[in-house]
């Protein structure tokens, strides 16, 4: 009965008499991080839920009020029940935060199927992304002659402020034109881009530091059974499985392979565990700085003496 | 009740009077008459096809959404889908634009307008009713008609494919002895007193004749597509048809003595002036018409011939596009006939039941004056549903079950309906009662001044007899709730042991 | 004549030819063909290590793979000598049991239109659907969860999932009584079961038939009541046994009835359990705690050997695991899967003799196959 009489003048009736989980007043949440995950998601307020795509009707009026069907592709699972694609539960597809990856191909090893290839692409490291003065800036490399330089461009960084990936369906365009280092000569450097072969001269501050970063992979989406596995054993926190279910249909054999770009995941999509891989790797260059700095105060105060 | 507008008279009076004005003076002059009577003719006959066809697209709406609401307790089905506003504005695909010399464009304004106007274009909002998003939530107005006949085109699209070894002439021949067979049967139907394509004096029997030519071609399909299946399939079939077409035959009958008559019109008028429905006066061969009509169109639960769970299709599994779409659409033609005349027969056709008391409500009593056909339509598609019903609650009976109910059960039973309707017509019909006025007559009364005497006493009787009966007094071991027993348990026909 | 019913055919459950030889209507002879699917599991988990053959036998059959998941991964912790936490054993009780009731769900929905009945295969399946989002939550997907690990569970019940859990399994009840009210109270689902399909009890168990089927001719086998493993001791719950009604054996509503009874003690098990799980049903630790899931080595020596033997919603299975395989011991080095469908199948098939055409879709679907695990 308070099911059926839940909405409109019976709702705080309803809320009185409830059971089951709908309409109860507050879940469980018991940590700090599922409280404030939760907080404006739709999840916490469950006396919003209208749609019992968990089937639970009503029982006075079984044929007016709830509908079991979902209206895919108009309304997806995703939005009416969002705990079952809890962020890292859901077995969806691929995605890599490659500029997190450090190549340790232990995923490779534990796929049961082959499906994980890796080949090699120019990225700009994370480290060389923070701000100066940011928690963790200051801490990246330089340009060096030989290496690599990396133009961002403006418009595409503009456009992934407001991208949705959920319908986006298209990965998401590459943010930097990458170019080698010819020469370094004070506030500029002679950058040779790849794209087009020409060298141009550009004012360093501009210019972010490129690495060749063995970390793109080929991955067989025919071949992967989403058992996630490499999931769990990704150490460097950079691979997932998204929440992504659609987008995974090719019409060859080759459609269904993903290479790198097609599997990427933005860096703010997963800012949560980026973070956390950025604040463990800056904890390690800090101190490897620290000692740097205390072996060549001891070596002058030794030479000092 | 006599009806003001009889279309069939009209369509005839015209062209006969068109016939003579425009022969007036040529040599064709003397042929006026026979011209116009076929002219006549073939119009009223696809007027009444006309109504038939659309009329019939109801119920297969009414199977569609019925009874995937029954399954799915509210499941929704797809209709006008691709109007629909999705997230963010977009939609399934504007298939108007490719329509060709641009013609779609007024589609797409039109969808445009509507979804400004009783649109609702939230992106993440969780859903209620499915139908809230878009104008579509307008839900009520717009069936899935359009549906079926977009089926029907796709039929005409699939390939005609003859099986290697099948013969040729017969596997083509059958469905087109089914197909005509039943559409026949759509010339005897009337949907009023004035609307009827023909009306012979023994329309009933001509009507029932036709509709058992279909068994035979049903068997000429089973065997002339060369599969074993489709052979179980007609074998099954031509056995469960004949079965049921003599209780089906008989319990029409005993309708027809009760009335007096073998035509359909005046079966409908007598329900009128005799002052009851047929459904009060004989109850039992109001269900028996249904059973053996069930088994008579090979609908759940008597579906055996063509059970998907074993036959795939049964004596159809070889039938390809078109073919296959007309024997599709002959079947739920002679569903809907068997609805119309299940109406016409024991519900009262055309005639508004209470007439005489409610017409004089003032406003209700227009809309319940409508035309009689509409009456014939709504009580039709009233016993449809009950088809419905009983395709979607109960299970496949097993063939040999079948007959054994046919033969066994049902047999006796019409052949014992018969005899009330004899002892009906003969001591009970009080003849003088008979009044085809506005207010109908009382021929039922017994020789009381009630007009409802004996269709009371009857439907009485029928319902304290129904409810005793089904009561099980079994005694059952635990755990067996229900103890059934079929006559002779399966399993006892073993090879070589008769 | 003989007929030829599969490798396609909407009936036969899985993929697998029937051949049936028919005198009229009546069946004199039949010949099953199996292996039609037949994926050399066995084969390719001799290189796989322990972790990763989990998702294979997922797979194995698809209707039920959590408790085919469970299945293997006892008989590897049986090998690798591996305790196994107790809340870690609460989880698994929930999750098996969840699986069978779907497993049980879809036999249901595909055994009605088989009689005839096409409404209870949706309403089956719309039931099944909300275990299914369960173990979604539990394992990450709907179908093939990868849930188990050796020593444990891959992760705890997600907040939020016990009130879930209790009030999808009460609505279960209900809704039990819904399919009890339209199927035995159906005069003709009645006739289409009763009197069909008889199989003895003696000849079941001589043949190796295990579970519901056997069950419903009166011999109370339960591998989880003779030989309890996990926690099914600890839960109150009752093995559904029919007796039979004839003493020519037990028939299709025999076996019909066994399974509705089993879907009531595994959702009565499932709200046992969500009570006693020890830690509460309502904290979450985060995987790899040692509340559930425990230290378990990754290689087994050469002459050890694992044996464990599971009710799965279809019969007992059986894996054996011999240890010395690749990488020095980390695969195993033979893996041998006992089926309970490919047992019964050949029984079943000529259990069918006698009977009508007809009754062949009952008689058939009564048995619940599922031919994935039948070919392995």
């Amino acid at each position: 009965m308070a099911r059926t009489f839940s909405r409109g003048p019976f709702n705080r009736w309803a809320k009185a008499n409830a059971d089951g989980y709908h309409n109860k007043i507050e879940p469980n949440m018991l940590d700090e991080k599922s409280i404030a995950r939760a907080e404006g998601n739709i999840m916490n307020d469950v006396t919003a839920h209208e749609y019992t795509a968990d089937r639970e009707g009503s029982e006075l009026f079984p044929t007016i009020w709830k509908p079991y069907t979902i209206m895919y592709p108009y309304e997806r699972l995703e939005d009416l029940e969002p705990w079952l694609f809890e962020p890292g539960q859901y077995n969806g597809r691929i995605g890599v935060v490659w500029e997190t990856c450090t190549a340790c191909k232990l995923c490779i090893r534990i796929c049961p199927n082959d499906c994980l290839h890796m080949s090699t692409k120019l990225r700009v490291d994370i480290m060389d992304l923070q701000d100066e003065d940011s928690e963790h800036g200051g801490l990246g490399g330089d340009l060096q002659v030989g290496g690599y330089a990396a133009l961002p461009l403006e418009e595409v960084l503009a456009a992934h402020e407001v991208r949705n990936p959920v319908t986006a369906h298209t990965a998401p365009e590459p943010e930097y034109r990458f170019g080698e280092v010819i020469s370094l000569s004070g506030k500029t450097a002679t950058v040779r881009w790849n794209d087009s072969n020409k060298e141009t001269i550009e004012y360093s501050e501009n210019l972010l530091r490129g690495d060749e970063q063995i970390v793109s992979g080929m991955i067989d989406m025919g071949r992967c059974m989403f058992c996630g596995l490499c999931m769990e054993a990704c150490d460097s926190t950079s691979f997932f499985m998204t929440n992504e279910y659609d987008g995974l249909s090719g019409y060859t054999r080759e459609d269904l392979w993903f290479d790198a770009s097609r599997t990427r995941v933005l860096i703010s999509e997963q800012q949560e565990a980026v973070d956390e891989e950025l604040a463990l790797r800056a904890k390690k260059e800090r101190a490897k700085r620290a000692k740097k700095a205390e072996k060549k105060s001891a070596k002058a105060k030794k030479a000092e003496a | 009740m006599a009806e003001g507008f009889v279309i069939h008279e009209l369509i005839f009076d015209g062209v006969r009077s068109l016939a003579d004005a425009a022969l007036t003076g040529t040599p064709l002059e003397s042929y006026a008459g026979s011209l116009a009577v076929i002219t006549a003719t073939m119009i009223s006959c696809v007027a009444i096809l006309g109504v038939f066809m659309l009329s019939m697209f109801v119920i297969l709406w009414l199977e569609r959404k019925v009874w995937a609401r029954m399954m799915d307790r509210r499941g929704a089905t797809m209709d006008w889908r691709s109007l629909w506003v999705g997230e963010q504005g977009v939609t399934a695909g504007e298939w108007w634009k490719m329509l060709p010399f641009g013609i779609g464009t007024p589609i797409g304004a039109l969808n445009r307008w509507l979804n400004k106007v009783m649109g609702n274009e939230s992106e993440h909002a969780t859903v209620d009713r499915v139908g809230n998003r878009s104008w579509f939530g307008a839900w009520w107005a717009l069936p899935g008609f359009i549906q079926n006949i977009a089926d029907g085109m796709k039929f005409l699209t699939k390939e005609h494919m003859v099986p290697n070894r099948a013969d040729k002439t017969i596997f083509e021949l059958a469905p087109f002895l089914i197909v005509t067979s039943t559409v026949v049967i759509i010339g005897f139907m009337p949907f009023s007193a004035g609307l009827y394509a023909i009306n012979p004096e023994l329309s009933v029997l001509f009507a029932f004749a036709i509709f058992g030519i279909a068994p035979i071609g049903v068997f000429f399909a089973g065997w002339a597509s060369n599969n074993k299946y489709t052979l179980l399939g007609g074998i099954r079939s031509a056995a469960q048809l004949t079965a049921y077409e003599i209780p089906l035959l008989i319990t029409v009958l005993g309708v027809c003595v009760v009335t007096g008559t073998f035509n359909f019109v005046e079966l409908g008028e007598f329900q009128h002036s005799s002052g009851s429905w047929n459904i009060f006066l004989m109850p039992l061969s109001a269900g028996l018409f249904l059973i053996t009509m069930i088994a008579e169109v090979e609908r759940i639960p008597f579906d055996m011939p063509e059970a998907e769970a074993e036959l795939v299709e049964g004596w159809w599994t070889e039938y390809g596009g078109m073919r296959w779409g007309l024997l599709f659409a002959a079947e739920y033609m002679r569903v809907w006939a068997a609805c119309i005349m299940f109406s016409v027969m024991f519900l009262g056709g055309w005639n508004a039941p209470l007439a005489g008391t409610f017409s004089a409500i003032p406003v209700f009593g227009a809309l319940w004056s409508m035309p009689g056909v509409l009456w014939t339509l709504l009580k039709a598609w009233a016993t449809f549903l009950i088809f419905v019903i009983a395709r979607a609650a109960l299970h496949r009976i097993r063939t040999d079950q079948i007959l054994e109910f046919g033969w066994r059960y049902l047999l006796p039973l019409s052949m014992f309906q018969l005899a009330v309707a004899f002892v009906l017509r003969l001591k009970f019909f009080n003849a003088e009662n008979i009044d085809s006025g506005a207010a109908g007559g009382s021929a039922w009364d017994g020789g009381t001044g009630f007009a409802w005497t004996i269709p009371l006493i009857i439907t009485l009787v029928s319902l304290i007899v129904f409810t005793v009966y089904i009561k099980d007094v079994d005694k059952d071991p635990p755990g067996r709730p229900y103890h059934v027993y079929t006559t002779e348990p399966a399993g006892t026909h073993l090879a070589g042991k008769e | 004549m003989w007929i030829t019913m599969g490798p396609q055919h909407p009936m036969t459950h899985g993929l697998w030819t029937l051949r049936v030889k028919i005198d009229g209507e009546t069946v004199v002879d039949t010949e099953p063909e199996l292996g039609y699917i037949h994926r050399g599991v066995e084969k390719i988990c001799e290189s796989r290590d322990f972790t990763q053959i989990t998702p294979y036998c997922d797979r194995l059959c698809y209707a039920s793979a959590m408790t085919w998941a469970h299945s293997y991964i006892y008989a590897a912790e049986n090998l690798l000598e591996v305790e196994v936490p107790e809340r870690a054993e609460y989880i698994r009780l929930i999750a098996n049991e969840m699986q069978r009731i779907a497993s049980h769900l879809m036999w249901l929905g595909a055994y009605t239109p088989d009689t005839g009945n096409l409404t209870v295969f949706v309403w089956c399946l719309r039931d099944r659907e909300m275990f299914l989002d369960l173990m979604q939550e539990l394992g990450g997907s709907r179908m093939h969860y990868n849930f188990p690990r050796v020593g444990g569970v891959k992760r705890d019940l997600p907040i939020g999932f016990a009130d879930r859990a209790r009030a999808k399994t009460k609505m279960f009840l209900e809704r039990m009584q819904e399919y009890e009210m339209l199927l035995d109270e159906s005069t003709i689902f009645l006739i289409r079961t009763q009197g069909v399909g008889y199989a003895k009890a003696e000849e079941m168990v001589n043949a190796g038939v295990t579970g519901p089927n056997v069950r419903a001719a009166g011999v109370n086998y339960d591998v989880r009541w003779a030989h309890p493993y996990s926690v099914y001791d600890e839960i109150d719950w009752e093995p559904s046994v029919e007796k039979q009604a004839s003493i020519k054996g037990a028939d299709c509503y025999d076996r019909y009835r066994v399974r509705m009874e089993e879907m009531r003690q595994s959702a009565l098990m499932i709200l046992d359990a969500l009570d006693k799980i020890p830690g509460g049903a309502d904290t979450h630790y985060s995987p790899g705690d040692e509340m559930i899931l425990s230290k378990a080595p990754n290689r087994a020596p050469e002459g050890a050997s694992g044996f464990h033997h599971f009710e799965d919603p279809r019969g007992e299975s059986m894996f054996y695991l011999q240890g010395g395989g690749e990488g020095r011991g980390k695969s195993p080095y033979r893996m041998s899967i006992r089926s309970p469908m490919f047992i019964t199948i050949p029984f079943v098939a000529k259990t069918m003799i006698g009977y009508k055409i007809a009754d062949i879709p009952a008689i058939m679907g009564s048995f619940d196959p599922c031919i994935g695990e039948t070919d392995r």
